[in-house]
């Protein structure tokens, strides 16, 4: 059994042949084998946390790791990489094109709103304008539609994933 | 201290995060008591714990508690302080508390308040410019009429910038290339600014197309006499604000440099500038440059200007305040070179979106020739709060190619992981050919916009990606079900 993992939203599998005394696992069709060396230190520069190293294929790679619940998070040579193991992948998976909540991507606050509910929308219309942190981002209708409800009030704090406005379409469906 | 000069022995420190973390630093260098404030989403926060004294300040929202002027008033008088800083944003630039610290009896480190209300009105800065013959862009009147401003408008052309009269931070600020683009433009630029800055006027200027933002420290005696410390390069910008500033400009001929100087130190000498502060200018392609405007406070970046000066900027704010005489021109030095990487919580590849997420991991680097200022702990929230700066990096080389070279080593070994930040982009810009050219101006970013963006992994790469994940993953996911015993048994690879 491979272990599923995703890397900027693609898939991949990995299988792990040996364990001892050397990793040796298939990726895509290709033999890695993989060494954990230990910890760097890097020359004239003291770090609050070493970074380890490893080989692959004989090939040295320093990285910093960090897992946490759901992701492996690496920096490697200058490279940030969140990897996410298909069993902690959240199944909340929504379908955008159809979808009838507009939720909130980043915390923050709505500065303005410039519809109603009843009002009716075209794909792209300005509904109102987002402020997180020193940032304003105008919100836009995904689709065309009627505001079916605005939940959150004006300057008043929301978090990730808070619904900010609910589309019905203009044909009742 | 003289001894005809108010001593300072306790200092408030009006702010939070690393600006607080480095004032009080050079506080206790000095063997001056510190107070640090501290709201209660705040106790666990660096700043708190390098003070000799930890008030709490209450508000509906930290940002609130930092900005009320009675309360702030009230500790300090309370805790026998005899001076307060502000730091940078917050409290930093507004003229009603430097007049309530000074009412209270207790020193303000900074300018005087009236001082602080012109340059904070930017419509009245860029006349007091005019007024000493220093070159400012066409600019509207400041108005909160949106038929007036078009009709200016009109006269000066496009692009434009419009601007929030109180304004600062980039906030409130757009581009607008077109007519019909205007009045959008105001409205929002208008609601901004009242809410950022309780002034709804705003004012537009002709936007200098590929300039330099070029900036000048000065120190004031409030009596006339001003010294500079040098100028900075500030020109890689993104949303109006900077992210990676340098010292000296590169690419900036001696006599422009000469003119820029003179141009700052005569308006802050006009002035009667009191304290440290910078005069921005917007410097064109073929070498004019314009006056925007003065920042009557520390800034962001001003380890730069220390690096190649050797002077410690808040030690002498703290000396120009207490009384002491100014340093002599001719005492200052400069030598090297030094680059600073604002390393924010934000998405480059998402128009630089800010994002939120606890910091699980951090590598924070150290060594003579850099300075990590930071208030960030393992296991903090960055939240919406506040302002999406994590930390500053700053490096010092004899040379600008030695200094850019240092940045891209330490940027490599630094880790901020469990927040999305933009340590790669940094790293990236400091591989950019016209970087390391020393070509620079306030469009960069957008201009480099593909250059800048994260090389498409090649299949060797995604399969050490892969292979790392795989190694130091799978058996501390708790995946037990997939792992032989054996496996499991070599242990996690703990640091």
């Amino acid at each position: 059994m491979p272990v599923i993992m995703h890397l900027n939203q693609q898939t991949h599998g990995v299988d792990i042949l040996t364990y001892s005394p050397v990793i040796s696992l298939m990726i895509g069709g290709t033999v890695k084998r993989v060494k954990r060396l230990g910890i760097h230190i890097p020359a004239n520069l003291v770090l609050s946390r070493q970074p380890l190293v490893a080989s692959i294929n004989e090939r040295q790679f320093v990285f910093h790791v960090f897992l946490d619940e759901s992701r492996i998070n690496l920096r490697i040579n200058g490279r940030t990489f969140r990897v996410d193991i298909e069993d902690y992948r959240s199944s909340r998976n929504k379908n955008t094109n159809e979808c009838n909540e507009l939720a909130a991507e980043m915390p923050g606050a709505l500065v303005e709103i410039r519809v109603v509910t009843g009002q009716a929308v075209e794909k792209g219309d300005i509904i109102g304008t987002i402020e997180s942190m020193k940032l304003q981002m105008q919100l836009h209708a995904p689709r065309a539609g009627i505001i079916e409800a605005l939940p959150v009030k004006i300057n008043e704090p929301f978090d990730t994933g808070a619904v900010l406005a609910v589309l019905k379409s203009n044909n009742g469906a | 201290m003289s001894l005809n000069s108010p001593p300072i022995n306790r200092l408030l420190v009006a702010n939070r995060g690393e600006i607080a973390c480095r004032i009080i630093a050079t506080a206790q260098k000095l063997g001056i008591e510190t107070v640090a404030l501290c709201h209660v989403l705040d106790r666990n926060a660096r700043h708190a714990s390098m003070a000799n004294q930890v008030e709490m300040i209450t508000g509906e929202t930290p940002v609130t508690a930092y900005l009320d002027i009675q309360q702030i008033i009230d500790i300090a008088l309370r805790t026998s302080c005899s001076a307060i800083h502000p730091g940078y944003g917050f409290l930093s630039e507004n003229a009603d508390f430097a007049r309530a610290v000074s009412l209270a009896g207790l020193l303000f480190i900074g300018p005087a308040a009236e001082t602080i209300e012109m340059m904070g009105d930017k419509v009245a800065a860029r006349k007091f410019a005019i007024g000493h013959g220093i070159p400012v862009t066409p600019s509207t009147e400041a108005t909160d009429d949106c038929h007036t401003f078009i009709e200016q408008a009109r006269r000066i052309g496009f692009p434009l910038l419009v601007k929030a009269v109180a304004g600062g931070g980039g906030k409130g600020m757009s581009i607008v290339h077109a007519e019909q683009e205007l009045s959008d433009q105001i409205r929002l630029a208008s609601s901004a600014a009242s809410r950022y800055f309780g002034d709804n006027r705003v004012y537009g200027e002709l936007f200098v197309e590929r300039g330099r933002h070029i900036e000048v420290q000065v120190v004031g005696d409030g009596k006339g006499k001003v010294i500079h410390l040098g100028d900075r390069e500030c020109s890689i910008q993104r949303r109006f604000q900077k992210i990676i500033e340098e010292a000296p400009s590169p690419e900036l001929s001696d006599s422009i440099r000469e003119e820029i100087i003179t141009a700052a130190i005569r308006f802050a000498s006009a002035a009667r500038y009191l304290n440290a502060g910078t005069v921005e200018f917007i410097v064109t392609r073929d070498g004019n440059f314009y006056f925007m405007e003065m920042n009557a406070r520390l800034q962001v970046e001003h380890r730069v200007t220390e690096m190649i000066t050797g002077i410690d900027l808040v030690e002498l704010q703290l000396m120009i305040a207490a009384g002491r005489t100014l340093p002599d021109q001719d005492s200052i030095k400069f030598q090297g070179s030094a680059i600073e990487c604002r390393i924010c919580a934000e998405n480059p590849e998402h128009d630089f979106a800010p994002e939120t997420g606890r910091v699980n991991y951090l590598a924070v680097p150290e060594a003579p020739w850099l300075c990590f200022d930071s208030a960030l702990i393992e296991g903090q929230m960055v939240d919406s709060n506040y302002d999406s700066l994590l930390a500053k990096l700053i490096v010092f080389g004899q040379s600008r190619e030695e200094a850019i070279e240092r940045m891209s080593y330490a940027l490599n070994y630094t880790a901020i992981l469990g927040v999305t930040t933009n340590l790669d982009y940094l790293g990236r810009v400091m591989q950019h050919r016209q970087f390391l050219n020393g070509v620079l101006d306030t469009e960069f970013v957008k201009q480099y916009a593909d250059d800048l963006n994260p090389a498409e992994l090649s299949e060797q790469e995604i399969n050490t990606v892969l292979s790392l994940a795989t190694i130091v993953g799978i058996d501390r996911e708790g995946r037990t079900d997939a792992i032989p015993a054996i496996y499991a048994s070599m242990g996690s690879w703990r640091n």
